[in-house]
């Protein structure tokens, strides 16, 4: 895993977490807020921002102390760490950005049981060290936190023709739906099949 | 339970549910206990809440409390059904994990505990078991319905890009845009909260 080494390899090493190992996709996880909280950019910015957080800090943590949990009753103690580090993002959120925790709602707490931080905190963190741990948590952090803002890109143009609240097409009202349920649903559906196509005529290549 | 079912509409809890097992028999067995969870976990959580938390001011302690909770009471599950149900634990042993790191069970949780914050105490406890069942039954219905879908699919021919994730979403889609139609409903006004 080479990341560190020249440009070329860290440009295919991107390539490689963006697309190849990405959590939502490859590994199909951490769909409950992918799906939920993308009505718009802003709010995807920021979840998958906090996400980022919560994980880089999380797998940290996991990594430093994993020599002292035992393996029967790792995953609790992997959700206390978590849901340690939720609480703090959410006083966070709460004190700086009141208006973005209000619209992200029930999600905040729900970071804590999002499988991808728990997924990587059991499968990477507790069996490397440091540094390894870190790469990982920021290339699968930052892999979520672009599905989200694409996903987020396109259900906000498409469902209230905005962008980060600025109107875009003139007096296109936009699709309702797209905002709802059915939109996220449809666009995580929608990117997932195109991310397939693209992987599979790679292949061919 | 219809109006704000928690896959369809809420978008919470996606995260098995698309990988989810194809038998009516296998849904329906995690739907239940999923139910099962939900409900005792939000009783549990709800008890904790107002006793423990409330009265020390220690509101932010919520998550981490819940979550200990919930896993808690799900290993306390898995060893009673494994005592006194064999047949059946052997068919939800594998669901006992995911249910634990489940989304929906945690929103439940924090769901019926806002009930708490906002109205007298003698009503806030029906109000909050009704969240906890109404939204294990939802689940339920959504399990349902997902493993139907999915036996249909099998048999028709889908493009590769598509094949796998990427359909089961679009028809969970499909399902939340009829679920939309039920938002005029009112059978007790309990459900908008």
């Amino acid at each position: 895993m080479s990341i560190f080494g020249g440009g070329t390899a860290m440009k295919g090493d991107l390539k490689h977490w963006f697309v190849n190992k990405n959590p939502v996709f490859t590994m199909g996880m951490g769909l409950c807020p992918a799906i939920a909280v993308t009505t718009n950019v802003k709010n995807a910015l920021c979840m998958g921002f906090c996400t980022l957080c919560v994980l880089f800090a999380s797998t940290i943590t996991v990594s430093i102390a994993r020599k002292w949990i035992h393996y029967k009753v790792r995953i609790p103690c992997f959700l206390l760490i978590i849901s340690m580090w939720v609480t703090i993002a959410d006083i966070i959120l709460t004190a700086k950005f009141p208006h973005l925790r209000q619209s992200l709602g029930i999600f905040v707490p729900l970071m804590a049981v999002n499988c991808i931080v728990l997924n990587r905190a059991d499968s990477f963190a507790s069996k490397n060290n440091l540094k390894e741990s870190m790469i990982d948590a920021i290339s699968t952090g930052s892999g979520f936190l672009l599905v989200l803002v694409i996903c987020g890109f396109l259900r906000e143009l498409i469902g209230s023709n905005k962008i980060l609240g600025i109107s875009t097409f003139g007096h296109f009202q936009g699709f309702m739906a797209v905002s709802y349920a059915f939109g996220g649903f449809f666009c995580l559906a929608l990117l997932f099949a195109a991310l397939n196509a693209f992987k599979t005529t790679g292949e061919r290549k | 339970m219809l109006v704000n079912n928690i896959v369809f509409v809420l978008m919470i809890g996606v995260c098995p549910f698309c990988a989810l097992p194809k038998k009516m028999s296998q849904s329906l067995g995690m739907g239940f206990t999923v139910v099962g969870v939900m409900a005792l976990t939000g009783t549990i959580s709800y008890a904790i809440n107002r006793y423990v938390l409330m009265q020390n001011n220690l509101f932010y302690l919520q998550t981490m409390v819940f979550i200990m909770v919930i896993v808690i009471t799900v290993q306390l599950i898995e060893l009673s059904v494994e005592k006194f149900w064999p047949s059946a634990y052997e068919s939800i042993s594998s669901f006992l994990p995911s249910i634990t790191t489940n989304c929906a069970v945690l929103a439940v949780c924090i769901m019926a505990n806002n009930a708490l914050s906002n109205q007298h105490h003698a009503s806030s406890f029906a109000k909050s078991t009704v969240i906890n069942v109404g939204c294990g039954f939802g689940y339920l219905l959504a399990v349902i319905l997902m493993a139907g879908i999915k036996r249909k699919l099998e048999m028709t021919e889908i493009p590769k890009a598509f094949r796998g994730l990427p359909i089961a979403l679009l028809s969970a889609g499909l399902v939340s845009l009829a679920f939309m139609g039920f938002s005029g409903l009112t059978f007790i006004p309990l459900f908008g909260g």
